[in-house]
């Protein structure tokens, strides 16, 4: 297609070629040593665009083709690996939701969590069930101060309702 | 005979002849790209053949406002980089074979003023594995593949300021390693002159 020597502009603007020019240009420039060594002048690294015209043996390309026929055999058909991926979602989910009804059927309701709570009548002082807790002090029902310490560190903790974060 | 976006839609639909004439019209351009990634055609037919499982699997997904070829190169090129970063550094500096590369055809070398491609190849081989491979990956899609800096970026998936400077040391490595080994191939000086 380009058996001419390419222009100037050409060997200036080579990367603004179109694929077709450009692919005729480099077809042109890997047998012409006059506008190779004049391409080159610009950068010595643009001899490797030459290896675009450089082809793949056809027999490689057809044991590609024969491996890859064989890989697709294979495996499983795509319409027939969704299906199975539905099936496994469905019976996944209906798992879940027979789980999920147990557990609810057996789980105890609003009334009788209310009575449950109503038993508890006072939790003991927290100075009794945490170790290292102690209560600074308690100015209202809504407030109360506690000390954790730990080895050589304390830790103050402020509880107070009113407080607007 | 069925264009393009014709195949493409019917591969996607799963009907293997219309995937099967998608391969034959991309493999040469895969096999290429992921062999001068590798740098060992062998590879790259390992790399080509998951490339186009992973399409065929994976051909519905595929959004059709979107270039396909970039999308191809995308596949093959993090298929490439993930397979010389778990091969391990075989692409390093290798001595200078005695016999020129047979990798690679070379049509009819019967004109005198015809650069050797095969001579060309192995010394891209062997330059490009001093390269990090996405330096290389950059260099290919560019310089080999023809792709402006625009659409490498996106193939890569990184800014075009990150690709500038993939291309611009993987330039200044590859005159290095011309003028230092194979001073035959390019004329006197045409690697001292930076482009970008």
């Amino acid at each position: 297609m380009m058996n001419d020597h390419l222009q100037p502009n050409e060997i200036a603007e080579f990367y603004a070629l179109a694929d077709e020019r450009r692919d005729a240009a480099l077809d042109h420039l890997g047998e012409c040593a006059a506008c190779r060594a004049a391409w080159l002048a610009a950068d010595g690294s643009r001899v490797f665009s030459l290896l675009a015209r450089s082809p793949i043996p056809e027999d490689r390309l057809e044991q590609l083709s024969r491996r890859l026929d064989t890989a697709l055999d294979e495996l499983q058909p795509r319409g027939a690996a969704r299906g199975l991926f539905r099936v496994a979602s469905i019976a996944a989910s209906l798992l879940l939701a027979a789980v999920l009804g147990a557990v609810l059927w057996n789980h105890e309701g609003p009334a009788e969590r209310v009575a449950r709570m109503e038993q508890i009548d006072v939790l003991p002082p927290l100075d009794e069930e945490i170790a290292g807790m102690q209560v600074v002090e308690t100015p209202s029902e809504d407030s109360q101060t506690l000390s954790l310490k730990v080895g050589e560190t304390q830790i103050l903790m402020i509880f107070d309702e009113s407080i607007e974060l | 005979m069925r264009d393009e976006p014709q195949l493409i839609r019917d591969a996607s639909a799963g009907e293997r002849a219309a995937f099967d004439e998608l391969v034959r019209l991309k493999r040469e351009r895969v096999v290429r790209t992921a062999f001068q990634v590798t740098g060992d055609l062998d590879d790259a037919m390992d790399v080509a053949q998951s490339v186009f499982m992973k399409l065929w699997q994976g051909l519905d997904r595929y959004d059709p406002r979107r270039r396909f070829d970039t999308w191809l190169y995308r596949v093959t090129v993090n298929a490439a980089i993930d397979f010389i970063r778990g091969r391990g550094p075989k692409g390093t500096i290798q001595p200078l074979p005695d016999e020129p590369a047979d990798t690679i055809a070379d049509d009819d070398p019967g004109v005198e003023a015809r650069l050797d491609l095969a001579t060309l190849q192995q010394a891209f081989s062997r330059l490009a594995g001093e390269l990090a491979p996405k330096q290389r990956a950059a260099f290919v899609l560019r310089e080999i593949e023809g792709l402006d800096t625009a659409e490498v970026a996106r193939v890569m998936g990184v800014a075009e300021s990150t690709v500038r400077n993939h291309l611009f040391q993987a330039r200044k490595t590859l005159r290095a390693g011309l003028e230092r080994d194979y001073p035959d191939l390019v004329p006197l000086g045409a690697t001292k002159k930076p482009k970008e």
